[in-house]
């Protein structure tokens, strides 16, 4: 990317090839004429330290990605009032200037160009001095950023309400201050030939299994990419079961969920940019898991996540058993209510599947609809949903009303598991297909199906099911029913190789 | 590729084998009332095959099954024998097909071909037996945990309909109609398990052959005399061997304040879903031997032909329900006695002998070696 270039007596020096020149003016020329042509953003403060030797200095940094006031302050404001000694010769000046006159609390130095353009798109102040090969790097990031609030996708009612935002640094930090042992370990990768976007490997020294953050480094690494602009993106690339839809990656918005992944033994994955953190392995049970179970008392949080595993097989389950009932074996419904629903289908003229199907789309196209719509307007939709397309649908006699009860419930139930509410949709059409194919035993080998599916896959090496097909009482202490905490006494054990040992001594619980 | 199971993940696998296909039947029907005796002679009798099972598996510890078997047997004979097994599997993957697809076309779709039921099924356990062992085995965890509620459930509720004068007088017709029960009940399903021998392909510890088979075996027998002897008692010993599906008569008879009623579906949908780890299985173990017997190492593509020649088989062994009757109330036949019960003893044998011999010649060449 850089090449020699022709020069006359008179101009700036030819380039070495990378390394940076001790002549101010040769590098201010290739700065401006070879890697930040163009680049209007780029700002070159130059000054001059101050009497009786004089040096002419110049302060780059890009706009907006620095706090203009700190580089006043603590940068421009020192050297200009203090002097260089006129023996220092070469690197000195800027060691010299980095130990007795910048007043910033990080500096570092670089000697190539290559550098400069990386450093100062991180926001950060470059100075160069005339006579020295060397650029001191100033930290002065100071861009636009958005506060600490609660997640939207995730929100709590009982927990601490402190979500990620799009700042690493600010993420990491989120998570530091709720692990501050010297254990918790951070490791940066850079990703993405154009955004090279950095990327934080977060785990527990202590806890977590070396082949696992290695492998989970491995694969990021591997990635080779454009740009990354949200984990979505590496998620998509390093996940195992690429073309199961069930996900192998869990997502989440809040550092308390991270923390709590990450004692349990797991590798979190933090994205510049992007306020959802990755965790890995990720196991079935995590979707039925909330981080409220573990904040309220155990019998209450045992009860919401049964219901959680209720709804999603009704989301699921419903319309394709409502099906088969109807089309193969009324027998099984009770008399006074097969009346009733054959009362209620007598006038409509289609067969049970196309209003399953029909109405299932209608329900998706408005939720889809909703989703990206302005809040007012949001409204509106609903509004039409409910009157127009529920009610006067069965009054035209173009749905029977059970069917509006099942699709109603099937909807509602979606969104008690949020984080498989769109993977849900897919299961209930491929075993309503199937139950309208073969009655309760195409469901049945639908569900076998998605059985083995979920059997078959694994994520990074810990099979899928793991919690759940485990005959041990201690790993089945947080799947269907979150036991209380002072029985956790051991964590996971597919995940957490080095230390199981959670709770010690008297299991945790001081008053017994 | 080296495929382990964990011992209890093998346990329920060899619990739902036998449980699997075999709810719905009229077992043992041929000892009448004294159906509980027939299934404890049963269970006494099986355990020698079970153990002997166990016991060779446990003298190959440390390598594959087929490498063990090879140094067992010698290459021919251990290849010959895989053909005949992979035969064996092979069949009775079609029997538990055409079961499944009988019993679904007699209760539920009447004017749905057995044979399009019978498609979906061989799509399935392709699938499963291209997964392997492991994911058969993961799968049989998470469909036995559901399996054995619902029967617990069903026994619960049956309880109040169970009549224990069906099961007097005890051996009124004396032993012989016990032991003729028991020899039904030997046949299907318990020695059927020989075909589990050959899907493992490994295991973790010495001991596990043993964990595995034993206590899976023990359990499923329990399970099976429970809810055998339950729907005997509650439709009549008389009846238990007229009905096709017994279980299915005795669990419509749930009726508790009319509002749960009409559970047979239920016992309909556990009957398919572990039937269908029995085919899975089954499947698997042709595969693996037909491709050991013809010398490849990957069993992955004969999945697919096998499985398409199922559904064919499950037509071609047993067309309608009668057949399915008759040949679960039928009595050996040579060809189930040779593979049942005299190969795997003679199998054995040899592998004692082996173990013997490397011992005596301070070499762990069979497989013996050091105790664990």
């Amino acid at each position: 990317m850089f090449f020699w270039k022709h020069t006359k007596k008179g101009e700036p020096q030819p380039r070495g090839l990378d390394d940076i020149s001790p002549s101010l003016r040769t590098n201010l020329h290739w700065l401006k004429e070879d890697i930040f042509v163009h680049d209007q953003t780029i700002a070159y403060r130059g000054f001059k330290t101050s009497d009786p030797h004089p040096r002419e200095c110049v302060l780059i940094y890009a706009d907006n990605m620095v706090k203009h006031e700190y580089l006043s302050q603590f940068v421009l404001r020192p050297m200009m009032r203090s002097s260089l000694p006129k023996h220092l010769r070469g690197e000195e000046l800027a060691h010299y200037a980095a130990e007795r006159i910048l007043e910033s609390d990080g500096a570092e130095f670089i000697t190539r160009y290559s550098e400069i353009g990386d450093k100062l798109m991180d926001g950060v102040g470059v100075i160069l001095i005339d006579g020295c090969p060397v650029a001191v790097v100033v930290d002065a990031q100071g861009w636009a950023k958005r506060a600490v609030t609660e997640p939207p996708s995730e929100s709590v009612v009982r927990g601490p309400r402190q979500g990620f935002s799009e700042d690493l640094g600010v993420n990491i930090s989120l998570v530091r201050l709720r692990l501050s042992s010297p254990n918790f370990k951070t490791r940066f990768l850079h990703v993405g030939t154009q955004s090279k976007t950095r990327v934080a490997i977060l785990y527990l020294d202590n806890v977590t299994s070396m082949e696992l953050v290695e492998e989970v480094e491995r694969r990021i690494k591997a990635i080779d990419i454009d740009a990354v602009l949200d984990s979505g993106y590496i998620q998509e690339l390093i996940q195992d079961s690429p073309y199961s839809p069930f996900p192998t990656i869990g997502q989440t918005e809040r550092p308390d969920v991270v923390a709590a992944k990450v004692l349990e033994g797991r590798v979190a994955v933090l994205v510049d940019g992007s306020p959802f953190a990755l965790t890995m392995p990720y196991l079935l049970v995590e979707a039925f898991q909330a981080n409220e179970d573990y904040y309220n008392h155990w019998i209450t949080a045992t009860f919401h996540r049964l219901v959680r595993y209720i709804s999603f097989f009704v989301t699921t389950a419903t319309p394709a058993i409502y099906i088969a009932l109807i089309s193969y074996h009324p027998q099984l419904i009770p008399t006074n209510l097969v009346i009733s629903i054959s009362a209620a289908r007598k006038n409509v003229p289609f067969p049970g599947i196309v209003e399953v199907i029909a109405m299932g789309l209608v329900f998706e196209i408005l939720r889809e609809g909703g989703v990206r719509l302005p809040r007012p307007i949001g409204q509106a939709i609903s509004i039409v949903g409910a009157i127009v397309l529920g009610d006067a649908a069965v009054s035209a006699s173009l749905v029977s009303a059970p069917m509006i009860i099942v699709v109603g419930l099937t909807g509602v139930a979606g969104f008690v598991v949020p984080s498989l509410n769109d993977l849900a949709v897919l299961i209930r059409l491929s075993l309503v297909l199937l139950a309208a194919a073969l009655g309760l035993y195409g469901f049945v080998f639908g569900v076998i199906a998605f059985l083995l599916l979920l059997s078959s896959m694994e994520s990074f090496g810990v099979p899928y099911l793991s919690t759940m097909t485990t005959l041990v009482p201690q790993d089945l202490k947080d799947t269907v029913v979150r036991v209380p905490w002072w029985q956790m006494v051991l964590r996971p054990r597919y995940l957490a190789s080095k230390d199981r040992q959670r709770l010690q001594g008297q299991a945790g619980r001081t008053d017994r | 590729m080296k495929e382990l199971v964990p011992d209890h993940q093998g346990m329920i696998l060899v619990l739902m084998f036998i449980v699997g296909n075999t709810l719905v039947f009229p077992l043992g029907g041929l000892a009448g009332p004294d159906i509980w005796l027939a299934f404890l002679t049963a269970t006494v009798l099986a355990l020698p095959i079970i153990l002997a099972m166990a016991r060779v598996r446990s003298l190959m510890q440390g390598s594959t099954f087929f490498v063990g078997f090879e140094r067992v047997l010698g290459k021919w004979p251990s290849r010959i024998l895989a053909f005949l097994y992979g035969g064996f599997a092979w069949r009775l993957a079609c029997y538990v097909v055409s079961d499944v697809s009988n019993f679904i076309q007699t209760v539920a779709l009447p004017t749905t071909p057995p044979v399009v039921i019978a498609t979906f099924l061989a799509l399935l356990m392709l699938w499963a037996a291209k997964e392997g062992v492991e994911v058969l085995a993961r799968f049989a965890v998470m469909v036995g945990k559901v399996v054995l509620a619902v029967l617990a459930i069903i026994f619960v509720l049956l309880l109040s309909q169970v009549d224990l004068g069906e099961f007097q007088p005890v051996l009124y017709n004396g032993f012989k109609p016990v032991l003729r029960g028991a020899f039904q009940i030997l046949d299907f399903p318990f020695l059927e398990t020989v075909v589990l021998f050959w899907v493992f392909d490994c295991f973790g510890r010495r001991v596990s052959p043993y964990k595995v088979f034993l206590p899976g075996f023990l359990a499923a027998s329990l399970v099976l005399l429970i809810m055998v002897s339950t729907s005997l008692a509650v439709v009549g010993a008389d009846r238990y061997a007229l009905y096709y599906y017994p279980v299915w008569t005795a669990v419509g008879r749930i009726n508790v304040s009319t509002f749960l009623t009409r559970l047979e579906a239920i016992v309909g949908v556990t009957f398919a879903i572990g039937s269908f780890v029995k085919m899975a299985v089954a499947l698997l173990a042709a595969s693996r031997c037909f491709a050991y017997a013809f010398g490849f190492s990957d069993y992955r593509f004969v999945v697919t032909p096998l499985a398409m020649g199922v559904i064919a088989g499950s037509r071609w062994f047993i067309t309608t329900v009668l057949e399915v009757d008759q040949s679960a109330v039928e009595t050996h036949s040579p060809d189930e006695i040779m593979f049942q019960v005299v190969i795997p003893l003679v199998v054995w044998a040899f592998a004692e002998l082996k173990a013997k011999n490397g011992k005596a010649n301070g070499s762990s060449q069979a497989g013996g070696g050091e105790e664990v």
